[in-house]
This record gives C-alpha cells, sequence and structure tokens, in this order.
C-alpha cells in the first residue's frame, strides 16, 4: 500500500439538527440528548412519517451574515449555506491559509435538491413564471462549490463524490489517501444534506422511517428520522501542520472500502462487505482489532442494517473483541443525514478521542440479540482508536479509523 | 506511468439490451445504467474484475427521468403512490451500482457528480489509487443521460425558448499502472474552481496551464459570451459543437476517443474546469 506520510486533523466544521459546532453536539452526545422534531419545511399531509432533523435556519443566517456580507449569501439554499458554515468554519478551526489551490472532497446525495425541489413544485402546478428559476443556478454541487470557492476567496480542486451513505466517509477516505500517498499537503473533506420532500417520501416509500424513536440495535427498532447536517474536516500531512504550528485535534490513521455486490438497497445480511472494508481498514492503519476503543457504527435503526451491520462488526474484529467495544449509533440524535453522516460521525469521532468521552447510545431500552454488541450506556471513557463505520445503497461501505493525537516517534 | 486503455463509446440511440451480460437483470435499470454496464464490458474486453479492481463512475446528472417519474406520481397521487423502485433508481450511485451487482465489482466504488467535469474527477480518482497502489486498475465510467426535466430546467435558467440539443451516451475505459494493449500514457489531469463569474472562470482556466494545442472540448450550448471569451483566451480553440448535441461531462472523452487533440479542457457553467493531457 506504500504511503507512509501521516494525516492530521487540524479543524472542523459542523451543523445539524443538535445545533452548530463541538459546543452544541457535545453535551447532546454525552447525554443521548436529540431527535426527530415535526418537519415544517414543506407539507407532510398524507406521509406516514412527518417528523425529522432541521437545522436552525435563524441561525445559520446570523451564524453566515456575521462572516460574510448579506449580498453574497442571497440565493443561497440551506443545502448551500450548511456547506459554506461548516467549510469557513473547518477553515478557520485549522487557521488555514492555502498557498495555491485547495483540494475539497465533499460529499452529497442530494446536492442542492431543495431548490430544484421548489421551482419543480411551481413548474408543474402550472406557475412557471412564479417558479424563480434562478434557484436551478445553485441545484449542482458543482455550482454550491463554486459560491464557496468565491466567497472563501480561494481556488479550490473540487471533487464531488455520491455514495449513497456511505458518501461522508467516501470524501474523508478519498482526501486521506491522497495525503498520504504525496498527491497533497492539506485541504478540505465532507458531506452535507438537506432533508427535502423527495427524499422524505423516497425513504417513506421504502418503509425505512419511523414516526416513533429512532432506536438503533433495539429489538423494536423501527426505522430512523432523516436530518440537516453539513460536516467538513481540514485534514493535513503531519510536518506541514507541525510546520505552521497548527492545532492538531486528531490523526487519521487508516481507511477501507468495499462493495456488496449483493442488492441494490440491502447489505449484506452476514456483513461480509463491511467486514472486508474493516480488514482493509485496519491493514492500512497496521492496526489490530484490538486496538479500537469505540465504533460509530453506521446504526440506522432498520432491521435489516443493524442486524447486518452487527455481523459484519463480529466477522471482522471477531467475536469476543467485537462483543466487548464500546459501540453506538449516533444517528438517534442527528438522525440520517445521508451524504453528510459518514462526515459529522467522523467529526463525533474526533470530538471523543480529543476531549476523553464515549457518545451514549441513546433509545436502547431492549438491545436485539441479533446484535450483541457492547453498547455504550455511559459517556466516561477515554478512547484511542475509534473507527467510523457507513453502509450505502448499492452495497458501498466505507470505514476510518482515527486515533487520539499524541506525539510517537 | 499511469496508462489508460482505449475509450469505448456509447451514443444513443443504441440496441441496449443486445449488448448486456444479463438483460433479465437489468430490466428495470435505467438507460443510464443500462448504458453504462454494455460500455464497461466493452471496455473491459473480457479482463477480470477482482476485489482489486476500482470502479469510478463519473457523471453531471442523477438519473432524473425516474426521479421525474418518482415526484410526478407522488405529487399527483399522494405520497401512498411513492414508489421505492423509481426512488431506489433515482439514487446517484445508481450506475455503480448495476455495474457491481453485474460485473462482480466488490473493491473500491465511486460515483463523481455536480458538474461537467465529473467524468475527469473520476479519471483523477482511478489514476490516484491506481498510482498508490490502493487497486490493481480502475474502471472509469464516464455518463450522460438528460431527460427532459433536464432541458426544461436549462431553458428555465438561460430563458431559452429554442432549447438546445443533447446527446445521451457513455464511455469506459480502463486504467493500469503498466502499458497494456491500446493504452496511451496519461500525462496530466486536474480540476479548478474560483467561482461564478467570468472573471473567476478566466482565472480557473489559466490554473490549469493548458499546453499548447490543447482543445476546449465542451461548451456549453447557452454559454455566457463572457465564459467563451475566456475559454478562447485560454485555449485558442474550441473544438466545433457537436450537431448531435452536447453531453456534459462526456463531452471531453468524445473528443478524446475520436483520435482529435491530445489534451482537452471543459469548462461548466458554474464555473469548475478540468483538463485531461494525454502522452
Amino acid at each position: 500500500m506504500g504511503g507512509t506520510r501521516r494525516v492530521v486533523v487540524t479543524g472542523f466544521g459542523f451543523v445539524s439538527a443538535l445545533g452548530f459546532g463541538p459546543e452544541d453536539h457535545e453535551p447532546a452526545l454525552r447525554e443521548g440528548r436529540g431527535g426527530p422534531a415535526p418537519i415544517t419545511r414543506f407539507p407532510t399531509e398524507g406521509f406516514k412519517t412527518r417528523q425529522g432533523g432541521q437545522c436552525d435556519e435563524g441561525r445559520l443566517e446570523r451564524e453566515l451574515r456575521a462572516r460574510f456580507p448579506a449580498a453574497a449569501l442571497r440565493g443561497l439554499g440551506v443545502d448551500s449555506r450548511m456547506l459554506v458554515y461548516a467549510a469557513s468554519r473547518a477553515i478557520d478551526d485549522a487557521r488555514l491559509r492555502p498557498p495555491s489551490v485547495l483540494p475539497v472532497v465533499i460529499g452529497t446525495t442530494l446536492e442542492g435538491f431543495w431548490q430544484g425541489e421548489q421551482w419543480y413544485e411551481s413548474h408543474s402546478r402550472g406557475a412557471p413564471d412564479r417558479a424563480r428559476p434562478r434557484r436551478l443556478l445553485q441545484m449542482t454541487s458543482g455550482a454550491q462549490l463554486a459560491t464557496l470557492a468565491g466567497l472563501l476567496g480561494l481556488p479550490l480542486e473540487p471533487e464531488v463524490v455520491s455514495n449513497a451513505c456511505a458518501t461522508g466517509v467516501s470524501a474523508i477516505g478519498r482526501l486521506f489517501r491522497r495525503i498520504r500517498h504525496g498527491g497533497c499537503d492539506a485541504g478540505l473533506a465532507g458531506g452535507y444534506d438537506t432533508l427535502t420532500r423527495f427524499i422524505q417520501l423516497g425513504f417513506d416509500s421504502l418503509g425505512a422511517l419511523t414516526s416513533k424513536v429512532c432506536a438503533p440495535f433495539d429489538r423494536a427498532r423501527s426505522g430512523f428520522f432523516l436530518g440537516d447536517a453539513a460536516a467538513v474536516l481540514a485534514l493535513e500531512e503531519l510536518e506541514s501542520a507541525r510546520r505552521r504550528g497548527a492545532p492538531i485535534r486528531a490523526e487519521i490513521v487508516g481507511y477501507g472500502e468495499s462493495a456488496d455486490g449483493h442488492h441494490p438497497t440491502h447489505p449484506h445480511p452476514e456483513g461480509e462487505g463491511l467486514a472486508r472494508a474493516i480488514r482493509l481498514a485496519l491493514g492500512s492503519a497496521g492496526a489490530g482489532p484490538g486496538d479500537i476503543d469505540y465504533v460509530n457504527a453506521h446504526g440506522t435503526a432498520t432491521p435489516a442494517n443493524d442486524a447486518a451491520e452487527a455481523k459484519g462488526l463480529l466477522r471482522a474484529l471477531g467475536d469476543d473483541i467485537a462483543r466487548r467495544v464500546p459501540v453506538s449509533s449516533t444517528k438517534a440524535l442527528t438522525g440520517h443525514t445521508l451524504g453528510a453522516a459518514g462526515a459529522i460521525e467522523q467529526c463525533f469521532c474526533v470530538l471523543a478521542l480529543e476531549r476523553g468521552f464515549l457518545p451514549v447510545q441513546a433509545n436502547l431500552a431492549d438491545p436485539d440479540p441479533a446484535c450483541p454488541l457492547a453498547f455504550v450506556r455511559d459517556p466516561r471513557g477515554a478512547p484511542r482508536t475509534a473507527m467510523n463505520t457507513s453502509l450505502g445503497f448499492g452495497g458501498a461501505n466505507g470505514v476510518v479509523l482515527a486515533r487520539r493525537w499524541e506525539e510517537r516517534a | 506511468m499511469t496508462a489508460i486503455g482505449p475509450i469505448r463509446t456509447l451514443l444513443m440511440p443504441a440496441p441496449l439490451d443486445r449488448r448486456l451480460p444479463e438483460p433479465n437483470s437489468l430490466r428495470r435499470a435505467s438507460d443510464a445504467a443500462k448504458a453504462a454496464v454494455a460500455v464497461a464490458v466493452d471496455a473491459l474486453a473480457g479482463s477480470a474484475v477482482t476485489e482489486e479492481t476500482g470502479l469510478y463512475v463519473g457523471q453531471q446528472q442523477v438519473p432524473l427521468e425516474y426521479c421525474q417519474q418518482f415526484i410526478d406520481t407522488s405529487y399527483r397521487n399522494g405520497p401512498r403512490f411513492a414508489s421505492p423502485m423509481l426512488f431506489s433508481e433515482s439514487v446517484a450511485n445508481n450506475a455503480a451500482t448495476h455495474l457491481s451487482l453485474t460485473l462482480g465489482f466488490r473493491g473500491a466504488l465511486q460515483t463523481f457528480i455536480g458538474s461537467r467535469t465529473a467524468g475527469i474527477g473520476a479519471l483523477l480518482a482511478a489514476a490516484e489509487d491506481v498510482r498508490a497502489g490502493t487497486v490493481e486498475s480502475g474502471l472509469v465510467v464516464v455518463l450522460s443521460f438528460a431527460s427532459p426535466l433536464t432541458v426544461q430546467a436549462y431553458e428555465a435558467v438561460y430563458r431559452s425558448k429554442a432549447g438546445f440539443p443533447l446527446q445521451n451516451g457513455a464511455a469506459a475505459f480502463r486504467v493500469r499502472r503498466e502499458a497494456f494493449e491500446g493504452s496511451r500514457e496519461l500525462a496530466r489531469a486536474g480540476l479548478r474552481c474560483r467561482g461564478r463569474t467570468p472573471a473567476e472562470q478566466r482565472r480557473a482556466l489559466k490554473d490549469l496551464d493548458a499546453p499548447p494545442g490543447a482543445k476546449a472540448a465542451s461548451v456549453f450550448w447557452l454559454a455566457r459570451e463572457e465564459s467563451l471569451a475566456a475559454l478562447r483566451e485560454a485555449m485558442g480553440e474550441i473544438l466545433p459543437r457537436r450537431p448531435e448535441g452536447e453531453s456534459f461531462a462526456l463531452d471531453p472523452f468524445l473528443a478524446l476517443s475520436e483520435g482529435g487533440p491530445r489534451t482537452v479542457v471543459t469548462l461548466g457553467e458554474e464555473g469548475t474546469a478540468g483538463l485531461v493531457a494525454l502522452a
């Protein structure tokens, strides 16, 4: 595999229904506080489920206005705004001042679908004059990254990945590998997605959404709720970060990816693909199953995902270790944020490693015997290595390993 | 070195079912997914797909035909009529999913979207992974499949009553570390974005530092005159518009596959610029 350069996280920025950045999220993760609320962004009459995790758009506007001129923000949808917030925060947090071009690997499954959806609704109702087609100019992720480049005044090297629910980890994995193998010294990686009518309807039609609490790994689990989020991490080669005296939050030590090749929407029931991705991530980190101190699981709370994921963990880590490693799925709190999920969950891993705690497993009353894992009940802990798993439509699996930052020879 | 195999292309309309290894398993798939499989089979030319083979798909648009059907049905008839089949066929990595299921890809599986440089993004990722040894070889598949909704959207944004022609199609080629039959060496590929204004587009093109003789392979049919001027200034020459219509992310690869220039540059209407140079 080559690659000997070490890759560190020098900054992050994130927003979700739980709030903005580490200050809002850490208490929620420690206490298992959060969950869905009635959707107000679009009408939900006739939907089987009417709850979701919307971000605070008023506060988002205020946060952005504190940094950017109002005119520059005009016409941007909530998706673009969240992305700009997370990316600009990550740059500030890392004190990143790129000398030439900044590689940006961003993941999304919906891009600016919210704008497209509003245009199409007006258009299809026979009111094209009121459809405001300029909304469509912010619909593609390319346009959203161009807006980001313009606002930040930075030349970007833009890549947009879309690997369904594994998108966020794919983006981080891509940039990690690139830095590790000498393709660049620093860049941004992350993901974003917005709760829209289309996506709510889609997952509703699949029966994947719950109208109760989201209870990953519980015997009575009945699915997830969808949520807004954007999360961006600044990754940097260690010596580059040291040279400029950058703050170091954690180290990314491994990445693995695989495809199930099993079913368009269901994971492999034995977790084979996930197990392969975990082994590849461990191999790329030069680590073993016994090194893992915390797993932030994909944990969507659907019957199929959680059982398959548990089997994948057991298969890759071995029965003994997999039954002892602390595991939680933070989707119980944020909801499933699709293209942002892997990225915001990576931010949670970094936060847990840096501040020494374990995000608790919320809403777990009766653990499913098919998921014989050690779920986090108590936030006290000091994990040294955290594993972040994501599984997506099409059988895409991605696994990122991060380590608490400590100087070593 | 990084070697890329002959670029196989497939332009629509094409008798897709006859070209598929398992037409029955793809009967409900979109034309984009079917074309992806057909052109991938052609590019693989019988070489084995293993866990060490990465798959990299680039496409500007998601499969909007099913997406539109899904929305129309559920909006018109109510949420109860939302079709899970249409929804799962609407996701952006749908073509990668069908390629994985049909041809057995079990390794890296990446889909790149968002601009007409998405295909170049897929090529860049494959080349990086091959160079780094994280995959033994890569298959790049570039797609351009527009729906009537795409046309309506562009017409609405650019206030064009005349519309503009679109050519649907796909391209695929293999990427390896050493030369192989019919391959050419990838000298350079790059992406840049500085913003959406013509001045920012001009600077993004300049950043790419295109070598002499490079040609602009793709020009948005409704491009603003300023964007065209930026391209002319940076490139000197823009390839003639294809009478069949434009093909978004596919255009650079169509140009390279036709014995045309060795270096092509593309500029997205949103300001993302990309370059591919073959030795």
